[in-house]
């Protein structure tokens, strides 16, 4: 991690320099594989009466469905394992920053690959449960010039999910890494080894890797959560 | 090129005017709501943090903004 260069570093290079493997694609893989095993592990033999590891995998599932349904309704219950996949792996890719590995979060191509992924289903799942005719009719209320302020506003929502949490783990990754920099010029006064690096940064790393992915993810699912009920949303009359 | 960096600064500064202003209405509306009615303050936690998230989008957007003008200076 370094300041100078915010992008991240290319392990890669691959049909002369046209497809580029980067820090966060590793990243993703990584994390994708990581989590589907602990998760697999977590939800294997199964009994009646929980014990071990059980309790844990019942209470991630509980909450994520009590979150769902509170949100979205028991009629959208079926959502649950979309929104507990992104909460997951958002907050385990933005939290990456405690190990000392850069943050897959804090690329843009990552986080608008997410929020990509949740405007087409927003979009798919819209146009399917009210129709064609429906769904114009909506977009066209209460006046038909609203129309194209309407496309604007669906338009909008991926940019801002995406920006919102590739600008704010950009941001504390930023902090964490000057604070660094600062410390080691600091101690190069005294000798040459940077001592004053060791712990100094940890109430940064708390605020900026703990607190603020855990916010952040829960912002980018509540917001998914939000707008996916707001697109299935039945009219009442 | 010093105009960049200016530039850059000023529009961090702008955005970080509005959004403290901002969220400290909400902050402090949220709190006198859950003052008033203590057994609501779970839910009205969760608008108040996913509002103030809301507006500190201007924020994120004005320091992309600011390290694309940074990263022109070089």
């Amino acid at each position: 991690m370094s300041v100078e260069e915010l992008g991240p570093r290319v392990i890669l290079n691959l049909c002369g320099g046209k497809l580029q493997i980067t820090e966060s694609t590793l990243g993703c893989i990584i994390v994708a594989f990581v989590l589907a095993i602990v998760f697999i592990y977590l939800g294997s033999g199964l009994k009646e009466v929980p014990k071990g590891k059980q309790i844990w995998a019942e209470l991630i599932v509980e909450k994520i469905y009590g979150l769902t349904e509170e949100n979205m309704g028991k009629e959208n219950l079926w959502f649950a394992p979309y929104v507990g996949t992104l909460f997951s792996f958002i907050l385990i890719g933005s939290a990456l920053g405690l190990i000392g590995i850069r943050p897959i979060t804090a690329d843009v191509n990552v986080t608008f690959a997410l929020s990509i992924l949740t405007f087409l289903i927003i979009q798919f799942f819209g146009w399917k449960t009210h129709g064609f005719k429906g769904k114009i009719k909506e977009m066209c209320d209460p006046y038909p010039f609203m129309f194209p302020l309407k496309i604007i506003e669906d338009c909008t929502l991926p940019v801002s999910l995406g920006f919102r949490l590739y600008g704010n783990i950009l941001g504390g990754m930023v902090i964490v890494d000057l604070w660094l920099g600062l410390m080691t010029k600091l101690s190069n006064y005294l000798t040459t080894i940077p001592f004053l690096r060791f712990a100094t940064a940890l109430p940064l790393n708390g605020f900026f890797d703990m607190f603020e992915p855990v916010i952040q993810t829960f912002i980018f699912t509540m917001l998914t959560m939000t707008f996916l009920a707001i697109a299935l949303r039945k009219e009442e009359n | 090129m010093g105009t960049l960096a200016i530039g850059a600064g000023l529009a961090m500064a702008g955005a970080a005017l509005g959004i403290g202003i901002g969220q400290g209405f909400a902050v402090g509306k949220g709190l006198e709501g859950m003052s008033r009615q203590p057994e609501l303050s779970g839910k009205i936690q969760t608008s108040m943090i996913v509002g103030m998230a809301i507006m500190e989008t201007i924020g994120v957007l004005a320091f992309v903004i600011s390290i694309m003008l940074t990263g022109k200076i070089g």
